[in-house]
Parts: structure tokens; sequence; C-alpha cells
């Protein structure tokens, strides 16, 4: 569905992608592994069309990708929930759900928030409340479910597991494999290698802006190098 | 099927109670003369009567198709043709009493208040209009009153060229080309935030006061003024000013409903998600330099039209309208009332607009200093720094803080 062929991009004049190439196909889970500062947000908000490819090209469904800005690339359906979360502190978090529907007609709300309170029950108790005055847990919650709302063909995911509890971790991981078994392909951009290979199909190794291994997430998670450098173990 | 018939009958009920006092002035006040008689005068009354009947025949076919159907199909051929009055329809239940209350005022304020009650009514239209910018969107316009004065200047160059212009005719393209005039000042802007921005908005619009004070197309620091044709006709039975009036007070509703219909709709709701985080709202689809273009350019098309209105109601117009003290009591309106917040910014207006005009009238001000409005600036300074420190949000605050201090409790 989505190919990235020998992308480079980067910030002005530094080059931080190194010629990417990663592939992801219909109803699959693939994670971007790396270490700190290897380039994953560069790829994804570069599949975001927020950083533009100074060479390289991106397909989507076999056409090339041409956007120059991210509602473009909504557009075509793919979402990215952002490093950091980014949720709106100041509005509801019935106002951001809505933003995050912001492209479709009013009159598919209802049936957008049915299905994404279902996901996330929690969010319908706190519709009326203040994205801002969530726990970072919820937070998160909130940030994926507004990507939801848009609809989208394939979600892309920066770090959800950063700063949470590991039993939070765990719940939104399980939240994450519900929505691709529904068939939404996911591009899981994650630190925390272990969980992300236990939910994934397929792994990526990111370091210092070029792909190092590619395999399945079994193999990824058998190999000596991915448990020396991302698992912790010796 | 019932109760809708009993709102409507208890609607009616409640609205003739209200205006039953305005009648009854109305029907003891001589227009002529400006007293009060002591007599009934019939002939005034009966005028005085069939206008209360349109108003109460307009009230109860809004307040009749309000309570008939809650939610509107607007879909339906025959509803199509009415899309436009939407906004009207849509609003909570006491609007149309408001409304009748409101525009009825023309018949029993004095000629003094009246003139307030316009200029009240184009300071509300300015608070509103730059509350789009700065409250929803959060881009701080500091030269706001250049779009005001472009209005202004507008309708009365084009009277000169066009004789005979009228205000019902004018009024489109006022609001047109001063959305035309905003989205372009707008395009160089966007690149910039916060204070660069309000800079260049300074900027531009010192400009345009030099400019427009300077050309002799523009009457250079004379000014312009209306020639009698183009001024406002009054309605048969009311003086100009009532007319104006009314005029004014239909401008503040209809405008007053369009920015409430679009700050509910995903229009505002994606001026609100800039405001708030303008890189969360570009990846959530938001075209971020498409709606601050055009929260630009429906804000400057108000203040244009504002500026119109002012010209019919002072029928002159001369540079300092456009002087940097005028954008400056805007802000300061808004910022007082609450950015963002619609009613909050409306009440920041009557607040610093009739509070100065109060003082400047008292005795007791009068006696302490005769020049006092030339400390009008100064108090402004005082109050908005007071504001910052007491109630950063703004009187009425827009409806987020009281979300966060009810969550507190
Ligand atoms: N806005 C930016 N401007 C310049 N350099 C940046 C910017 N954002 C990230 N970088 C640099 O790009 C490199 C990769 O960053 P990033 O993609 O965020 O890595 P990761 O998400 O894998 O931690 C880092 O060296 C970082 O310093
Ligand atoms: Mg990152």
């Amino acid at each position: 569905m989505l190919r990235l062929s020998n992308i480079h991009a980067g910030y002005g004049y530094s080059e931080v992608l190194k010629g990417i190439n990663l592939e992801l196909n219909a109803r699959e889970i693939v994670t971007l592994l790396g270490a700190n500062g290897a380039g994953k947000t560069t790829t994804l908000l570069t599949i975001a069309g927020v950083v533009q490819p100074q060479s390289g090209k991106i397909f989507w469904n076999n056409a090339p990708l041409i956007a120059s800005s991210p509602d473009e690339v909504l557009s075509h359906g793919i979402c990215l929930s952002p490093e950091g979360r980014h949720i709106f502190p100041r509005l509801t978090v019935l106002e951001n759900l809505l933003i995050g529907a912001y492209r479709m007609p009013s009159s598919h709300h209802q049936t957008k928030l049915d299905r994404v309170y279902n996901y996330f029950p929690l969010l319908a108790e706190r519709k009326n409340q203040l994205g801002g005055t969530l726990s970072g847990g919820e937070q998160q919650m909130l940030a994926i479910a507004r990507a939801l709302m848009s609809e989208p063909k394939l979600l892309l995911l920066d770090e959800p597991s950063l700063g949470l509890a590991p039993q939070i971790v765990a719940r939104i991981f399980e939240i994450i494999k519900a929505i691709n078994r529904e068939g939404i392909p996911i591009l899981l951009v994650e630190q925390n290698a272990r969980e992300a290979l236990r939910i994934a199909n397929r792994g990526y190794v990111l370091v210092t802006g070029q792909i190092v291994l590619s395999d399945t997430a079994e193999n990824l998670l058998a190999s000596d190098e991915v448990r020396r450098a991302y698992l912790g173990e010796s | 099927m019932f109760t809708r018939l009993r709102n409507y009958i208890l609607g009616f009920l409640g609205l003739a109670f209200i205006t039953f006092p305005f009648l009854w002035l109305s029907l003891k006040y001589n227009y002529a003369t400006g007293n009060v008689a002591t007599v009934l005068n019939w002939a005034h009354g009966v005028k005085f009567f069939s206008n209360l009947t349109v108003a109460f025949a307009i009230v109860a076919i809004l307040m009749a198709l309000h309570y008939s159907n809650k939610k509107w199909n607007w879909s339906h051929p025959i509803l199509l043709t009415l899309r436009p009055l939407a906004p009207l329809v849509e609003q909570p239940w006491w609007t149309p009493f408001l409304m009748v209350v409101v525009l009825s005022a023309a018949f029993y304020l004095d000629h003094k208040s009246l003139g307030l009650g316009c200029m009240l009514g184009i300071y509300m239209i300015l608070a509103l209009g730059l509350n789009i910018t700065i409250g929803f969107t959060g881009l701080l316009v500091l030269g706001y009153a250049a779009f005001y004065a472009f209005g202004a200047y507008l309708f009365a160059l084009a009277q000169q060229y066009i004789p005979g212009l009228q205000w019902w005719v004018a009024f489109p393209f006022i609001f047109v080309l001063g959305s035309a005039l905003g989205w372009v000042i707008g395009l160089p802007c966007l690149r910039l935030r916060g204070d660069y921005l309000a800079i260049v908005t300074l900027g531009f619009a010192e400009s345009f006061k030099e400019l427009i004070g300077n050309l002799n197309l523009t009457g250079s620091d004379i000014g312009l003024s209306l020639s009698a044709r183009s001024m406002v006709k009054a309605i048969p039975g009311l003086t100009v000013l009532q007319t104006t009036y009314i005029i004014v007070t239909v401008f503040l509703f209809v405008i007053l409903f369009a920015i409430r219909r679009l700050y509910l709709s995903p229009i505002g709701r994606a001026w609100v998600a800039i405001r708030e985080d303008e890189v969360a709202a570009n990846s959530m689809g938001i075209d971020v330099v498409r709606m601050k273009l055009l929260a630009f350019a429906i804000s400057a098309g108000i203040g244009a039209v504002a500026g119109m209105l002012f010209i019919l109601y002072s029928s002159y117009i001369n540079p300092a309208t456009a002087a940097f003290e005028q954008s400056v009591i805007i802000l300061a309106m808004v910022v007082l009332g609450g950015l963002g917040s619609i009613y909050g910014v409306m009440l920041g207006a009557a607040l610093l607009y009739l509070i100065p005009e109060f003082l400047r009238d008292s005795q007791l001000i009068q006696d302490f200093s005769p020049n006092f409005s030339d400390y009008r600036l100064l108090i402004f300074g005082a109050i908005m720094v007071a504001m910052m420190l007491l109630r950063p949000q703004g009187l009425l605050g827009s409806h987020r803080h009281k979300h966060e201090i009810k969550r507190d409790t």
C-alpha cells in the first residue's frame, strides 16, 4: 500500500534520512525501531507531508503521493498522530474529536464518535472535560481517537508509549492491535521495541537515517543484534 | 404538536407583556417636541402601533419557525431558498425578545441616547469582527481601525462617483472589498507570528492612515463627507437617527448570528484548533494558511461594514478614524470582555464605550478636570494592566475557562 523508495529528507541543509526504503502492505502493523535521533519521527513527518523529501519517491496504492502539506496527505487517508500527542489542551475531549473529523460531513460525526467511544469508553465519560486535564495515558488515547475520527486508511503513530506507565502502555498497544484487526494498517514508531514487536507483523531498524535491518517481528525479536541494542539484553 | 402550540402562545403573550411598556410610553411621547405628553396622542400611538405590528409579525413568524421544527432540514427545496435565513431561526428562544426590545428602543430613546446607541452598535460590530482574528484564531492584529476607515472611505468615495448611491446597494461590495483587502494584507503576514504579525498590521494601518491623510482624492486631512442623497432615508414616521439606529442594530444582530454560527461550525473549530496548536491542526487536515486568510478576510470585511455604518451615522469621515488609538480601543474591548467570547467582547465594547461617555458628562468629573477625556487612553492602559493581573481571560472569558473552574470545585 505504502512504499518509500530511496527517500532523502531533512531540515534545511542537514540531511537526516539517507535513502530510506520501506514498505507497508494492507492490514499490516509495521514498526520502525531506532535509538533517539535515528530519524524515526522525520520518516513519519516526511510521509505525512510536514517535511518534504529532498529526493526519492513515496508511493501510495502504487501511485506517487504528491502532496505539499499535511492536509493534502490526509485527504489521501493517511493520518499522523504526532509525537508528544499534540492534543488541544483547552478544548474539550469532544471538540478534540470533532476536529479530527474536520473533513467529514457533520452527518457522519455521530457514527464516527460511537465507533471511537467503542475503543475508548473512557473518552465517552470525559467528553466534556478539557483535553489538558486528562492524564498522560488518556491524552494518548485521545490523540489516537482523534486520528481515527478522520477515517484513516493508514495510521501513523509516533511513540504512543512515550512517558507512560507500563500497564497503560499495554492497554494502548492492545487498542492499537484492535484497531488493526478492523483492517486499518499501522506504521508504528517506537523506542519500546519489545512491546512494539509483540504486536507488529514486521519491523525495520533505523540507525542514523538508514535502515540497517528489516525482517518479520518474530525474527527481529529473536535476533541477537536487536536483543542487544534495543531490548536491553546482553 | 400541543407543546409547540403552547410555546407559541406563551411566546406571543410574553412578547406582548415585554413590549407593552414601550407601546404605552410611545403613546405619551411627542416625537415632534420631544415632550412627554400628559394626554394620549392617538396619531402617534396608531403610527407606533402599526410599526409594532410589523415587529410582532416578524417575531411571531420567527418563533413559529423556531418551535415548529427544532432540527431544520434545509435541503427541502422550499427551505433551500431561505437558507441564508438559517442563522436567524436557529438561535436560542429568547433571541426574538431581545431583538424586539433592542429594536423598539428606537422609539423611546431620546436623541442623545440614540446617538450613543448607534456608536455602541458600531463598536460592538468592530469588537465582534476583531475577535475573529485575535480571539478565535489567535492572530494578533493591531491595525484593525484601518479596515474600519477603509469601509467608510470606500462608501464616501463611491457615492462621489455614483451619485445617489444607497447604503443597501453598497454594503455587499464594501464587505467583499474589505475582505479582499484583509486577504491581501494577510498574505505576507502568514509567515509571521505573535508580535511580528502585530507590528506588520500596525505598520499597514499607520501607512494607510498617512495615505488617506495626504491624498487629495480622499480629502487629505480634512476628510470626506456624505452627500445628502446618499444619507439614510428615514423610514416613514421615524426620524433619520431612529432609522440609522435600526439599521445599525439589524446589522449587529445579523453579524452576531452569523459569527455564532461560524464559531460552532467546522470553520470555527478549525480557527480554534489553529489558535491552540498549529502543528496538530495541520496534521488533522486543516489547511492552516487558508483558514488564517479566511479569518483575516471575514474580520476585515466586518470592519469595513462597520466603517460604512459609521459614515451613515456621522455623515463625515476623517483620517483620525484610522488612528492607532482607535485600534487600541477596539483591541481593549476584546481583551476586557474576554478573548474568544462572543458575548464577552460585546460587553467589553459596551463598558469601554459607555463609561467614558458617561464620565464625560458627569459634573463631578468636569469640576475635577475639564478635559478628562484626554486621559482616556491612560485609563484604558490601567484597566488592561489590571485585567492581565486579575482576570487574564477577560470578564466573560470563553467557556473553556468555565470548564476549568467547574472541574476544580
Ligand atoms: N526541526 C528540526 N530541525 C533540524 N533538525 C532536526 C529537527 N527535528 C529533528 N532534527 C534532527 O534530525 C535527527 C532525527 O530526529 P528525529 O527524526 O526526531 O529522530 P527520532 O524520532 O528517531 O528520535 C536528529 O539528529 C535531530 O536533531
Ligand atoms: Mg521521535
